[in-house]
């Protein structure tokens, strides 16, 4: 990032004075957590004492221990309302600093994600998910290549007789770019073993839905992937030596089993994360190193059009 | 007599079963060649719109370049006869000449500014770019193929039909190591 500003000067002029205003909401809310459990632990065990007794309890028992449990309902209120507004409050003062420290022409958009439609078209994962959550919705153009990415947990809603359980089809980042070549089919570009990011996982024959298996030459790029696509010359239009390279790199790079699709000359790409990103514990304080990670995060995300060389523009689609 | 009749009827199960697959394996290759087939004829239309960008080239670097008259007529020669050619070997091999030609030119256009700034160039070398890029995912579809129907010839028991169905190995088409499709150059 060329208008990258230094991190740490970011910090001591921007980052640092939100955080410590952040700190006293946050040490309110905690407080308000506390004034909730306290109240709610004394009214539960007076109500409990008072049912369950075996002698006939005063009825004043029962008037404090409801007096009681609405103060600890009124505090619950509190503190999650505290904690909404804290977490509101954390995006819009640090995560936005945060981004703009990357590239200051960056739109950050804290409660938005990307589309369910851009999601769906991507045709990286099942698209039969009960559950599509996402925030921190960055966009910007690098040099001569719209993106935009989000954080991403899809999942669905499996039942096992009465009980149901929610399990993740996808957690990360969703990173989707403008393409430097034009094509007009579909290429897939799956993990070797991942049974939830793959649609065709549960269909015997590869050539359903109009897609073929395709084999391609690099040995170590077939063990990595397996590659299906509507049309063989497109894939390998696509897929060049070099770009099969990249794309193996980006994968070591980011140290994580990202896949990726082209669809209507976009390339999406998954990058699996197990860990809720840009979001501060109300645990502990916020501190300098976790700030300096999500940085990182933002600016390693952004890179993917350098790693596969999006702004080379050498063929007809400029 | 029901022993008899016991014995056809498995005989003709059984060559009902060989027949069956011996017409998939056959099946199967001809799937194989006529995949050759195909990726043969996508290479084939790239390198036309490569020959249909040619005479454009030729025409628009003319007036800028002086000193390489006559590797432009050898570039438009070799593209008559290419269009010309209907023989595998030659075609690669024509397909190769003009690939170095063009090399060479666009090497030479580094010479002449004028030339690498103009409009018209900038748009023609995008086209040759994206043909070159196109031509070697056709190129690397065909040899794909070709190896996949190799090996589906060379296979027991498919080499048996494959022999008996007169199936000839098919040529890789191979660039030369010198002979390289010109590099993509960047317009900056």
């Amino acid at each position: 990032m060329d208008s990258a500003r230094d991190f740490e000067q970011v910090y001591a002029s921007e980052l640092k004075p939100a955080l410590l205003s952040l700190e006293s909401r946050r040490k309110r809310v905690l407080r308000d957590g506390l004034f909730t459990f306290i109240p709610a632990a004394i009214s539960i065990t007076g109500l409990i004492i008072f049912f369950t007794s075996d002698r006939l309890l005063p009825s004043y028992i029962y008037i404090v221990s409801l007096l009681v449990l609405t103060v600890a309902v009124y505090f619950g209120i509190r503190c999650y309302n505290g904690n909404k507004d804290y977490l509101a409050a954390f995006k819009q003062l640090v995560m936005f600093a945060v981004v703009k420290a990357v590239d200051p022409d960056l739109i950050y958009k804290p409660f938005e994600s990307v589309s369910e439609a851009d999601y769906k078209k991507s045709g990286l994962f099942k698209d039969n998910y009960d559950r599509f959550r996402g925030d921190d919705l960055i966009q910007g153009l690098r040099d001569k290549t719209v993106f935009c990415f989000s954080e991403l947990h899809t999942e669905e809603e499996v039942k096992r007789g009465k009980s149901s359980s929610w399990e993740t089809i996808f957690r990360g980042i969703f990173f989707i770019a403008d393409f430097n070549k034009d094509f007009h089919g579909r290429t897939y570009v799956w993990n070797d073993h991942d049974s939830k990011l793959n649609p065709l996982s549960n269909i015997f024959s590869s050539f359903d839905d109009g897609l073929e298996k395709i084999v391609l030459e690099s040995t170590e790029f077939e063990s990595a992937f397996k590659v299906y696509s509507s049309d063989q010359v497109e894939a390998r239009y696509i897929l060049t030596p070099s770009m099969m390279e990249r794309m193996l790199r980006l994968r070591n790079e980011l140290n994580t089993p990202v896949t990726y699709s082209f669809v209507d000359t976009n390339i999406y790409v998954a990058v699996p994360f197990t860990t809720e990103l840009f979001e501060p514990s109300l645990f502990a304080e916020t501190g300098k190193n976790k700030l300096k990670g999500y940085y990182e995060t933002v600016r390693a995300i952004i890179s993917i059009v350098d790693e596969l060389e999006l702004n080379t523009r050498i063929w007809t689609k400029q | 007599m029901s022993f008899l009749f016991n014995a056809v009827v498995i005989v003709l199960a059984i060559a009902l079963v060989v027949g069956m697959i011996i017409a998939g394996i056959y099946n199967n290759l001809i799937r194989k060649r006529n995949m050759v087939d195909n990726a043969f004829y996508s290479i084939d239309v790239q390198l036309k719109k490569r020959y249909d960008l040619i005479p454009s080239l030729v025409e628009t670097v003319k007036g800028y370049m002086h000193h390489e008259k006559d590797l432009l007529t050898s570039i438009a020669d070799l593209r008559t006869r290419a269009l010309g050619s209907n023989d595998l070997n030659d075609k690669v091999k024509l397909a190769n000449d003009i690939s170095k030609g063009i090399g060479q030119l666009l090497v030479s256009v580094e010479n002449y500014p004028d030339l690498k700034a103009s409009q018209n160039f900038l748009h023609l070398q995008a086209s040759l770019n994206e043909t070159e890029e196109q031509l070697a995912a056709s190129r690397r579809f065909y040899n794909s193929a070709v190896a996949e129907y190799h090996n589906a010839i060379q296979q027991f028991p498919s080499s048996i039909i494959a022999k008996r169905s007169g199936m000839q190995p098919r040529e890789y088409f191979f660039v030369p190591d010198d002979q390289q499709a010109p590099q993509p150059i960047s317009f900056n």
